[in-house]
């Protein structure tokens, strides 16, 4: 028997999934024809839409838990390194992602894996690696971290009451559901509805803690006092010099956000994207990083006797200060910063497998059969990231930039030469990509040690020298060749 | 969704994709350096190390205030540059909406 507050918890998280789901049905009867529809709304979201969905995607459950919980343990100075991601943010969505945007309107792409085997007439490898391997198997923890952050927040404000298993069942299958029902359009419309929500939070939670402190300064000054490890500034000079490097050139390599390009309408999105996911990235920085960081520091200062694990500390504070109903209200937005990556992973991750590896095979071939495919997908990958998420042993953090970011980061040489440098052929892709994503899985595996760098960066570099030499010494591809995918003047064929 | 609003996106989606080249806009040849050069300072300070030794600036820690002002800096730059962008491209498109006409 619970407690009538765990059962005024369960009521308004029930509330949020139920209007989730009622956003999926809601799309459902939005949806258009086509699996293309299904998986990129057929390129019509609009500016607004664009915005809210970049800001929620680019920011889980890591912006409201997993950031302060980092400051925490390791101080302010590790999640200082959101910086260069937030310089490259802009730079790569005009530079790079309007390109793909552009190849994304000739071609109608679906996936990632689209534009490489496009781009380079190579349909195994590109689709294998890049479909499989850095959409498939690189997003899955991905997904599962964001599933352990939504259960995380029901848990604490429960005083651990409701129990971990069933609560992250029953957000899997929220999960499913409305993706499964709407597709892209649920998605980016819960996005919109979840980044307002997240930056609510985020900016009320901050302004809260500082007015009870009875100021910034003093907030900083007690934080410093009890928690002095707050203010550990040092990252590891090797690790951050090669991971800003990374992350710099690397925001729209993300292929959930990637494929945001292709979902896109207009000029005035593509500028949302890029102010979206900087204003996202500012907001987490100041008010939730930094800010509640230091709230935790000045509530829980020893960690020893802290009521749960870093992650959990802003729910423990939020319980302590707003009480479990409230605290459920606001930490809805936790769960919704959680809810709007999983939910955009879990629908590039179906679109990967379906399009990329099942299409290898030239299966299935109906278009009733590609709809069947894409929801029982979509069920089965949510199945397999449960797993990751039912033993929890890493910091969300951890296990998000140690696993997944080093795939994905891995798009960025193949992309940027891909798009800039026309010498670059089948050969050297191919070569560059089975030599960085063998290096990059030995990393992770800790078969070959990192050196002190960011555990992609190996990996990623060597990949693109591959690419670079190889391209050299094999013969160039053809002016034809080029042409076909480098189209100068599209036509409207609809 | 109905088609003729499908129609629609499609010709507003295309009419931006040929809008945009596949080499540099002049816009990107400008920011490109300078942006680059404005993250190589950051790495430089950041590789230096943010060192608190108890100094405040405007009533916060002085690493706080300084990672505060950058980001706050980015976001004017990306502004500018957004907005120099999204002129080029446009000025673009209606130039070749002239050169259909004609």
């Amino acid at each position: 028997m619970i407690t009538s507050t765990s059962s005024a918890i369960l009521g308004i998280i029930f509330g949020y999934v139920a209007l989730c789901i009622f956003i999926g049905w809601f799309a459902y009867r939005k949806r258009g024809a086509g699996i293309r529809d299904f998986y990129v709304a057929s390129g019509s979201i609009g500016p607004v839409i664009m915005a809210g969905t970049i800001a929620a995607t680019g920011y889980s459950a890591y912006a409201v838990l997993g950031g302060p919980g980092w400051a925490y343990t390791g101080g302010v100075g590790p999640p200082m390194s959101e910086l260069p991601y937030m310089f490259g943010n802009v730079l790569v969505c005009l530079v790079v992602g309007a390109r793909i945007f552009k190849a994304g309107v000739y071609h109608e792409f679906i996936t990632p894996a689209d534009f490489f085997a496009k781009r380079f007439r190579e349909e195994w490898i590109t689709r294998i690696i890049v479909g499989f391997v850095i959409c498939f198997l690189g997003s899955i923890f991905y997904i599962s971290a964001q599933l352990i952050g939504s259960t995380y927040v029901i848990t604490g404000l429960s005083g651990g009451e409701l129990k971990y298993l069933p609560i992250l069942i029953v957000m899997a299958i929220t999960l499913v559901v409305y993706v499964a029902l709407g597709g892209f359009r649920a998605v980016a419309y819960t996005d919109f509805m979840q980044a307002v929500m997240m930056t609510l939070l985020i900016v009320g939670m901050a302004i809260v803690a500082i007015k009870d402190f009875g100021g910034v300064s003093q907030l900083w000054a007690s934080a410093i006092d009890k928690h002095p490890a707050i203010m550990t500034l040092d990252t590891p000079h090797r690790w951050f010099v090669t991971y800003g490097l990374m992350a710099f050139l690397g925001p729209m390599m993300f292929p959930h956000l990637w494929v945001r390009l292709y979902a896109n309408r207009s000029l005035e999105g593509l500028r949302s994207m890029a102010i979206g996911g900087l204003m996202a990235g500012v907001l987490v920085v100041i008010f939730s990083y930094t800010t509640m960081g230091a709230t935790i520091s000045a509530t829980f200062p020893d960690a020893a006797t802290a009521p749960g694990p870093a992650d959990q500390l802003p729910v423990f504070w939020a319980l302590g200060r707003f009480g479990p109903i409230l605290g459920a209200v606001l930490f809805t937005g936790a769960m919704a910063a959680a809810f709007s990556t999983a939910d955009s992973i879990l629908l590039m991750v179906s679109s990967s497998f379906s399009k990329d590896i099942l299409g290898l095979f030239n299966w299935p071939k109906t278009e009733k059969n590609q709809m069947a495919t894409a929801r029982f997908l979509i069920v089965a990958v949510i199945g397999i990231s449960l797993i990751g998420g039912l033993n929890p042993q890493m910091g969300l953090i951890k296990m998000v930039m140690s696993l997944t970011y080093p795939l994905y980061y891995m798009l960025m040489p193949v992309t940027l030469l891909g798009l800039f440098w026309r010498k670059t052929n089948k050969y050297g892709v191919g070569a560059g990509l089975i030599t960085g994503a063998t290096i990059t899985l030995l990393v992770i595996a800790g078969v070959i040690p990192t050196y002190g760098f960011f555990n992609g960066f190996i990996g990623i570099c060597t990949c693109a020298v591959v690419i670079v030499v190889v391209s050299l010494l094999t013969p160039s591809p053809s002016k034809q060749e080029l042409s076909e995918f480098f189209i100068e003047q599209g036509k409207v064929t609809t | 969704m109905n088609t003729g609003k499908k129609v629609n996106h499609e010709k507003e989606r295309m009419r931006v994709a040929n809008a945009i080249p596949w080499g540099l806009l002049k816009t990107e040849k400008v920011f490109l350096p300078i942006w680059a050069a404005i993250f190589i300072a950051y790495m430089i300070r950041q590789a230096i190390g943010f060192n608190y030794g108890g100094k405040w600036i405007m009533g916060l820690p002085a690493p706080v205030f300084e990672s505060y002002a950058w980001a706050i800096g980015l976001v004017v730059m990306t502004i500018i540059a957004t907005t120099f962008w999204i002129r080029e491209v446009k000025e673009r498109m209606r130039k070749a909406e002239k050169e259909d006409r004609k």
